[in-house]
């Protein structure tokens, strides 16, 4: 699978686009730490110009959730 | 410790003799609803054997928790909603927070409380009841976090409405009762909804790794248990006694700890639930970021979602506040005590300096194996040095620490 949302993952994450799906979580994910999480929230809201809520931020458990959280702000993905 | 210790063994032994019975009942029954109620009154059954007002309590602690998913469930998005959530996580925060802070005059009370509440309930148990020795409420840390974290979830929209029974299953679920892990209402949602998931795979598993926990608690942690008279003799020890003890502790600690998480994995395995796992070698980490990730990991995980992510850890700006909040909740939740504070800003520190390095992509060390293992020992001793404050009031760890250098130990 490789789209918007995947590449950016990938990118942030360090890890071949290919290995990331939607349900690619930080529980089975070994680059997707902490800090890599700071740096993803501020990667997605540059790309998909969005600000994620807290609220949001705490749904976005895997890329899938993260899909679903970008989508109900109207970015098509 | 003692006393906390036989309890959970004494729990684990009763699991087991009920797990001869509930096994084929379990595979049985078809309708989900029916084992999950199975599941419920194992654990309240459990429950009872340690005590009446422990079942008493923790059934109407989870019948109350389910009544407060649906109150966050229906006001989340209306007015008030997050002033309601709010007053809801206070309520169940206050018999945790109250027992940490007045420690036995809370037990007390809790006994009298509870003790009242059977006596109009039933006489006969009652008198079973207070035939029962004073018991702390076991397991109530672990509950409570569970709690807040099914509540929490509930209020950001990660889970719908859930009925009374799957709350209370979710509560009761009896692996889980009185050591932990702090599992996660998913870990164990799909199983309990779908039909029974029994293997002989699953089975052979779970039994190794119940195996695997009796050991490493009955035999090696049991075995290691001495070395916690390091903090009572230490100024009659000489230095690398005082050294050697504090080393051997930690791994009784850990021996001890994560012999009880996989004996509560092992015995879900054997129907068929797969939980997270709680430790992955955390005294081979090569960083504290990299401890924290793989010593008790369910409280971690519960922190990291609950505490840093609503704190602002993804924010730049916020990040090191919330690492301090994380790891003062971390703390806190074993004991709110001085020292606990002292360990939370400790273990913050090393946090945040490891943070700072890692935003900046500065290695102190080079690449390599040598280099790997000198990280892994400088994290196993900054951990290490920890220990006092996680077990000695503040006054009596500040003694101790001279010791390590020979100040008040015996040369």
């Amino acid at each position: 699978m490789s789209d918007r949302l995947i590449n950016v993952f990938s990118t942030v994450l360090g890890v071949d686009s290919a290995d990331l799906s939607d349900e690619t979580s930080p529980e089975n994910c070994d680059g997707w730490d902490s800090l890599a999480a700071m740096n993803l929230v501020a990667a997605l809201e540059e790309s998909f110009g969005v600000h994620l809520t807290t609220r949001e931020i705490m749904k976005m458990a895997s890329i899938g959730l993260a899909r679903a959280t970008l989508q109900s702000k109207g970015v098509d993905i | 410790m003692i006393n906390y210790n036989f309890d959970s063994t004494t729990f684990f032994f009763n699991l087991f003799a009920l797990s001869i019975l509930l096994l084929p009942l379990y595979a049985l029954l078809r309708p989900a609803w029916a084992r999950r109620a199975l599941f419920s009154l194992a654990g309240a059954y459990l429950l009872f054997l340690i005590a009446p007002r422990l079942m008493v309590f923790y059934v109407a602690m989870w019948v109350v928790v389910a009544g407060m998913q649906r109150i966050i469930f229906f006001t989340a998005e209306r007015r008030f909603g997050l002033q309601f959530f709010w007053a809801i996580l206070l309520c169940v925060l206050t018999p945790m927070v109250s027992w940490k802070i007045f420690g036995q005059p809370f037990e007390i009370q809790f006994t009298i409380l509870t003790n009242r509440v059977i006596e109009l309930i039933s006489l006969p148990l009652w008198e079973i009841d207070m035939a029962r020795e004073v018991v702390i409420p076991i397991g109530l840390s672990f509950a409570t976090f569970r709690a807040l974290d099914l509540l929490i979830k509930t209020f950001i929209g990660r889970l719908g409405l859930l009925s009374f029974d799957r709350v209370l299953f979710y509560g009761l679920f009896p692996p889980v009762l009185m050591v932990g892990p702090i599992i996660e209402y998913e870990e164990v949602q799909k199983q309990s909804d779908s039909k029974a998931n029994l293997s002989a795979e699953g089975m052979l598993y779970g039994l190794f790794r119940v195996a695997f926990g009796l050991i490493k608690v009955l035999v090696l942690a049991f075995a290691l248990a001495g070395s916690a008279a390091v903090f009572s003799n230490y100024g009659e020890s000489e230095l690398y006694t005082v050294w050697l003890g504090l080393f051997v502790y930690t791994w009784f600690f850990y021996l001890n700890f994560s012999g009880y998480s996989d004996i509560a994995i092992g015995f879900s395995r054997i129907f068929g639930f797969q939980l997270k796992e709680n430790f992955n070698n955390p005294y081979f980490s090569k960083n504290i970021a990299e401890f924290w990730n793989s010593w008790h990991m369910s409280l971690s995980r519960f922190a990291q979602r609950n505490v840093f992510v609503p704190m602002g850890g993804f924010r730049s700006k916020t990040q090191f506040l919330a690492i301090y909040l994380t790891m003062m909740t971390i703390a806190l939740w074993h004991d709110i005590t001085l020292a606990m504070f002292a360990f939370g800003t400790y273990h913050a520190f090393g946090l945040i300096v490891h943070r700072t390095l890692s935003e900046r992509k500065i290695n102190i060390l080079p690449q390599g194996t040598a280099a790997n293992a000198l990280r892994v020992l400088v994290t196993y001793l900054f951990v290490t040095l920890s220990f006092p404050l996680l077990v000695m009031p503040l006054d009596r760890a500040l003694e101790f620490y001279p010791s390590l250098v020979g100040i008040g130990s015996a040369w």
